[in-house]
């Protein structure tokens, strides 16, 4: 929440959202190791995402290159928390959203779809493949 | 036979044995009642008859005794003062003869009446005869001598009044028997003249036949009568052959022909009356004094009723106790019936969910309303069924929590198992420098700790995720084409040693071919993995059986105790000293229980051979 707090750059940030502070450590810290010169925003839980679009549309907060999202977190889910974004008005298409997950269950990947989800990455178990997926994504933004 | 049906053939069978029963003693008893009603009758009958009879011969006896004390009479036998002196003897007979018409005229019974004289040799001196109905005085010169005639005899010597009865035989004029027959009864009276000396008599013939057919009419189809004299011959009987036949030098006698009757022909001492049942019919007897002072000695009634007389009346009680009992039997044995079926209702319905029960119905109602041993059975019954779909759904439950359970923690656990292995390896790539030669040792052992909790979490996750939803979807599965996969996939273990391959003719199956390929990939890496280091035979076997095959994978260089056999199936099951998650041969199993097959270890000495089905595969 500080991190999301802070600075207003100019350049837009990465905004990870999941209960896991295990999880928002390790993708700190790989996503650090990468080839990304993105800022790191992150965010503990679904609710503390809805209240940070208030912030965007206020312009206390710039708006995320992209959303790494977590579907299983207490509270609202992953998928509500994308559904109630996309449904926000001056959010149907932006920010890109990435689900970013434990769960390989093929019914998830498709509902992730279905709600407007750009990507479906599970996490991944070496920090090498990590690092490529941050590599990867800086490429992809960059290119965008 | 169930019980149900041995009641509800009994309580009919019951009623009608039971009526049955009933209706053979009491029809016993009815005839036994009867019988002797009918010999009371029939004796009461006899004795009616009888004194119609003495009546009819008093009759007889009156008139006789009166034309004997008709002044005319005395007068002409001088046996008294003349009434008027002025009459002559002809006079006196014409008197007489007119008195004789007058009688003859009143009483068609009687054929004959005669004065006849003693002197003369027996000469008739008045008579009156009735002949073709009509009455007619005898002229005198056609009067007869009857001195030699035994009735004459006999009676002429008797002194003055006696009653002499003649023998009832046959009548003959001029010494010839008349034809027809016309058998006589002859009553006489003696008269004495003024000396005593016998002077004459005076006779009435009664035409006995006309007389016993007055009686006894002889088309009375009830009974039959018969008439016998002192010595039992028949002088009257329904059939009119068998009357008089000791006329005709034969011999037809009452107790010869019912023996029972003998003792009433038997003497002085006889007894008046009597029974005797003959074939076909019953008779009662009964003796009839004639009362002369001279005479054949009594006659004997014989009245008989005939055995269809009397079973007629019997049929026709019979009859009508059928027409009002018939109706009642039927509505008993319906009763019983339903009564029965009524009994045994509530037994088929204990049956019917017994059996509901064995098929796995849905559970039936029971009478356990009932208050009787049927509702205390029903009553336990149902508690059973209570307590068997309790514990059935409670296994249901505990099934579902553990499959729940399992997929649960496969997806629970994957979670802080990937972080530990990701922060080992953020350890590593981070710190691994700066760690001594021991720390690096410690956390390359974390990390493999962390791989393996990976490994074995994927395998539940297999696991719990063969056993649900529908069966699988079977499509024709190419075995070759999958064992050709799975071991390209263990391409690197097969060449890290010396590994023959071989595999039998496999065919191509009805299967799911995920499932299948995840049997074999387990198979495979199961048999990788237990045998001992160095050269190993790998083998895909298949066999027929029935409308299925027998698969297979065998492999050299391990063994298995025959106690293990059985264990090697179960989930995390594994050998000492082996690796891996002991999920292989679980997940394998649920996939041939899945096909609706099954799945077995045989182990020779320096080999393990996993065999299995996958159900009913036919060529496809």
């Amino acid at each position: 929440m500080s991190d999301a707090m802070g600075r207003a750059d100019a350049m837009p940030p990465i905004l990870m959202v999941d209960d896991s502070e295990d999880d928002l450590l390790i993708a700190r810290r790989c996503h650090r190791r990468s080839s990304s010169s993105m800022p790191w925003q992150s965010l503990p839980s679904g609710h503390a995402l809805l209240a940070h679009l208030d912030r965007i549309e206020a312009g206390a907060a710039p708006m995320p290159a992209v959303v790494l999202l977590d579907i299983n977190m207490p509270g609202i889910s992953g998928f509500e928390a994308l559904e109630r974004l996309r449904a926000r008005p001056g959010f149907g298409e932006l920010p890109p959203v990435i689900v970013l997950t434990n769960s390989d269950s093929p019914a998830d990947v498709q509902r992730a779809r279905a709600l407007g989800a750009a990507g479906f990455q599970v996490k991944p178990t070496r920090v090498a493949e990590y690092v490529a997926f941050f590599d990867d994504l800086a490429a992809r933004l960059d290119a965008a | 036979m169930k019980i149900a049906q041995k009641v509800t053939l009994l309580a009919p069978g019951l009623v009608v044995a039971t009526a049955a029963l009933v209706g053979l003693v009491m029809a016993w008893g009815y005839d036994r009642l009867v019988a002797a009603q009918q010999r009371a009758h029939l004796q009461r009958l006899a004795a009616i008859e009888a004194r119609r009879l003495e009546s009819a011969l008093d009759e007889l006896r009156h008139d006789v005794t009166l034309l004997q004390a008709m002044p005319a009479t005395r007068a002409l036998m001088r046996s008294a003062d003349p009434v008027d002196g002025r009459l002559s003897d002809a006079q006196l007979r014409r008197v007489l003869a007119d008195v004789f018409v007058a009688m003859a005229s009143a009483k068609p019974l009687y054929s004959q009446l005669r004065l006849i004289g003693a002197a003369d040799g027996g000469r008739e001196l008045v008579r009156v005869d009735r002949r073709d109905g009509a009455v007619r005085v005898v002229a005198e010169d056609a009067l007869q001598r009857k001195g030699h005639r035994p009735y004459f005899t006999e009676s002429i010597g008797l002194p003055e009044g006696a009653l002499y009865v003649s023998r009832i035989d046959l009548n003959r004029e001029h010494g010839a028997i008349e034809v027809p027959h016309r058998p006589m009864l002859r009553v006489l009276r003696t008269l004495r003249d003024a000396a005593g000396r016998p002077a004459g008599v005076v006779a009435i013939n009664l035409d006995f036949a006309a007389f016993a057919r007055g009686l006894y009419p002889p088309d009375d189809d009830r009974y039959s009568y018969h008439l016998a004299d002192a010595d039992g011959e028949f002088l009257l009987h329904p059939d009119p052959g068998r009357s008089f036949a000791f006329d005709r030098g034969a011999s037809d006698r009452a107790h010869a022909t019912w023996p029972a009757l003998a003792p009433l022909f038997a003497g002085d001492d006889a007894p008046a009356e009597g029974v005797a049942g003959a074939p076909g019919m019953m008779v009662a007897a009964r003796r009839v004094a004639l009362r002369a002072d001279v005479g054949p000695g009594p006659l004997y009634l014989v009245v008989g009723a005939s055995s269809e007389a009397i079973e007629a009346g019997e049929a026709d009680i019979v009859a009508r106790v059928l027409v009002v009992t018939g109706p009642l039997l039927l509505l008993s044995v319906l009763a019983g019936v339903l009564l029965s079926k009524v009994i045994v209702r509530p037994l088929r319905r204990l049956t019917a969910a017994a059996d509901e029960i064995a098929g796995e119905g849905p559970t039936p109602t029971l009478p356990v309303g009932r208050r009787d041993e049927i509702g205390v059975l029903a009553r336990a019954f149902q508690h059973m069924v209570a307590v068997l779909a309790d514990k059935e759904a409670g296994l249901q439950r505990a099934n579902v929590d553990l499959r729940d359970f399992a997929r649960v923690a496969a997806h629970d656990l994957r979670e802080p198992a990937r972080r530990m292995a990701t922060l080992a390896d953020l350890l590593r790539v981070e710190e691994g420098e700066r760690l001594s030669a021991e720390g690096r040792a410690l956390l390359d052992r974390l990390d493999g700790v962390a791989d393996d909790m990976l490994r074995r979490v994927s395998g539940l996750r297999t696991l719990s995720g063969i056993g649900e939803g529908p069966p699988p979807a079977r499509a024709p599965v190419v075995l070759d084409d999958v064992v050709d996969g799975v071991l390209a996939e263990h391409a690197a273990p097969l060449a890290a040693r010396p590994v023959e391959v071989r595999r039998d003719a496999l065919p191509t199956v009805s299967a799911h071919r995920e499932l299948v390929a995840l049997l074999y990939r387990h198979l495979v890496a199961n048999a990788l993995q237990h045998a001992a280091p160095g050269p190993m035979t790998l083998r895909f076997t298949a066999a027929r059986d029935g409308d299925g095959w027998v698969l297979g994978v065998h492999n050299t260089g391990s063994t298995l105790p025959a106690d293990r056999l059985d264990r090697v199936f179960a989930p995390f099951a594994r050998l000492d000293g082996a690796s891996g998650a002991g999920l292989g041969l679980s997940i394998c199993r649920r996939v041939a229980e899945r096909h609706g097959g099954w799945i077995r270890a045989e182990a020779g000495p320096d080999g393990v051979h996993i065999v299995f089905s996958l159900g009913a595969t036919a060529d496809v």
